[in-house]
This record gives C-alpha cells, structure tokens and sequence, in this order.
C-alpha cells in the first residue's frame, strides 16, 4: 500500500536493508500551486561507512516534473559515501507537469550502495530497496 | 555513475504473457515488443534520466547530465502455470524502484502474485562446462567469504564438502561448512563477465550488451534453473 506525502523503510518493516534507513518525502505534499521539494534521505547505521550510494527518484504518472526538466522520466543523484552513524539527505525541485493531467502521481525512490568498497577482487552486488508515496496535483 | 554492468533481477509468476504485456502498458508508454522463439517476450525502453553529482565544483559549474538510459522487462514461458520475470536496468536503483512498480501493478491490477526466484547454484555448477567458470563466492553462516577465482574450487575437505547441495537449512545448521553465494561466469557468444548471484540476481559486466546478446545470455541461465526446478518437482 502506497502512503501519503512520505514514505519509511526501516527494521522491522519487511524488505528493509541492514542498518540502513531510507526515507522520502515532498514538501508542500499538494503540488497544486506550482513547486516543491523531495527529500531522500539515508541513515548510515553500520560500523563502517557504505559507498556508492545512488539515488533514484520516478514520477509513476510522469504527472511531476523532476528537478526543472520536463523531459527527464528519472531523476539520479550520487554520492561517494555515507560514514558510519551520519544522515545523507538530499534535496532536488519537483513540479506539477501541466501536460499529463492528473489528481495524483506517485513518486518512487531506489536506493542502492555498496556496503563495502573492497571491490577488486570481489565486485560483489549493490544491496537495494526502494519505496513510494503520492502527492496531490490538484 | 556511468554505467558498467546490465543487472537483471528474477522473479517467477504465474501470469500470461498477455497480462504481462497488459501490465507492462500500464507502466511505460510507447515501449517495444520482441518476442524470441516462443517462450520470451520482451518488452524495452529507454528512460530520459538525469544525473547530479554531489555538490562540488564540477557540479555547479557543468550541471546536470541526461542520459538515454535503457531498460527492460522480459516474460519467460516455463510451462503451461509458470513463468519468469526478468527486470532488466543498468543501475541497481533503477531496478529496484522497477521491479517494486511493476510487482504492484500485477499484484493490485491483475492479482497475480511476483515471487522472487532464488538460483540453485550447487546444481547449476554441476552443469557447468569448465570454461565458463570464471570462478566462485563461497558463504557459511559465521559470515566468512571466500573468493575463487580462476575456476579453481577449493578441494573436498569438511569445509567445502556440500558445495553442490542448495539446501540452506543444511548450511545454517552447519555454520561452518561453505556454500555457494555466487558463481563468476563467462557466457554467450562474447564469453561476457557474468555473476550470478544465489538470490536471483544476475550483472553482466558489459552495459553495451545487444538486446540479443542479453536474451542469449538468459536462456544459458535459464537452463541452470529450470534444470534446479526440475530436481526440486522431482
């Protein structure tokens, strides 16, 4: 079930990743009267930093302009490493996308790192998770 | 940021390919068909994505950057109440918001359930032919790692004992004893860097990778699982 205006996903939630919280959210949640932001942020829990971290964010609908281009269909932002214990929040602009009209969109945040940068000789797999919620256009 | 590996995530279904084609329009628009033999079909794109880096100099003064970023979904026959689901992206975020997208639409608009497939790879190196073998992950319940490489398998001590056995109950009550996290694999006609990962994942270390050459790949892996399901129904 999709919720409104944020989304969480942290232990015990299922899919959740280990020590590792991501959440998102758009402020104002009603994009009626032109723009907002969308905040993703990751909590580092572990004993060591996790590298790599890509952020990915979709408008479902394509309803919400992504960080003032209309023609982009997803928005990517990356960041070399999260150390232990810190927050990385990251901000970018959302808009309303006059051309698809629609009530509502719903906008999906991926994460994935590595939770190692020991990588040369083990390339290993980024671990990943993603979550949703939708914002009112109208 | 820029691409290096195609990852493909597998799931098993018990949808048509007409619901997967129906759910797949509920999802992107104006995306192409192609069907191969007759057990694939598979449904690409290309997202219009951009990138921003971390707040540096580059950064402020270059922008952003668009990118023609390619993706897919592929729909696998196994028999008449089976089928797999394969998601295909060139960055693990992609993937990850794809494949929770799409599950939904099948689960919420069409009630069928997307269960995440996880490759029996004790079997699967046992149909190996010894050039594709590139090498191993070996994994035991202390959380010790162990990377082979060179096709070399360690020898047949206590340890390393049941590397062909897929029962993970086994290896939980034998925390010591290794099984295999991942097989490194050289497959299709390019002999392309592949991992294949126990739970469902598979990279190709080639992004360039043609459509075909992808779906090549997939029937070599495919015949890895349906030779585990055949065992398991066994």
């Amino acid at each position: 079930m999709t919720t409104y205006c944020k989304a969480k996903l942290s232990y015990p939630t299922p899919k959740h990743l280990p020590a590792v919280d991501l959440s998102a959210e758009a402020r104002p949640c009603n994009l009626a009267k032109g723009s907002g932001t969308h905040t993703t942020t990751i909590s580092n829990h572990r004993s060591g930093s996790i590298h790599n971290i890509d952020i990915c964010v979709k408008a479902k609908a394509k309803a919400v302009i992504l960080d003032g281009k209309p023609g982009a269909t997803e928005y990517k932002h990356g960041c070399a490493s999260i150390r232990s214990g810190m927050q990385y929040p990251h901000s970018f602009p959302i808009s309303v996308n006059a051309a698809v009209p629609s009530q509502s969109d719903e906008l999906v945040t991926g994460i994935s790192f590595n939770g190692s940068s020991y990588t040369d000789t083990n390339p290993g797999q980024a671990e990943s998770a993603s979550i949703g919620f939708t914002v009112d256009l109208i | 940021m820029l691409p290096i590996s195609l990852i493909a995530s597998w799931f098993r279904t018990s949808a048509t390919s007409e619901i997967f084609k129906a759910a797949l329009d509920e999802y992107v628009e104006g995306a192409t068909v192609e069907r191969y033999e007759t057990d694939i079909q598979v449904i690409h794109w290309r997202e219009n994505t951009v990138f921003t880096f971390e707040d540096n100099e580059w950064s402020k003064n270059e922008g952003s950057l668009l990118f023609d970023n390619r993706r897919a979904v592929i729909w696998k026959k196994v028999d008449d109440h089976n089928s797999h689901l394969i998601f295909l992206s060139l960055f693990a975020s992609s993937l990850a918001h794809l494949t929770r997208s799409v599950t939904q639409i099948f689960e919420t608009s069409y009630g069928v359930e997307v269960q995440p497939l996880e490759f029996k790879l004790g079997k699967g190196l046992v149909k190996c032919a010894p050039y594709v073998l590139a090498g191993a992950e070996l994994t035991n319940f202390h959380n010790d790692k162990l990377v082979f490489q060179g096709g070399i398998l360690p020898p047949n001590e206590d340890f390393f004992d049941h590397l062909e056995d897929d029962d993970i109950e086994f290896f939980r009550q034998h925390p010591h004893k290794f099984y295999l996290s991942k097989l490194y694999l050289r497959l299709g006609e390019l002999m392309t860097e592949t991992i294949l990962s126990r739970e469902g994942l598979l990279i190709l270390n080639d992004p360039d990778l043609s459509l075909a050459e992808v779906v090549g790949i997939i029937y070599d892996v495919e015949d890895v699982i349906s030779e585990s399901e055949r065992s398991r129904s066994a």
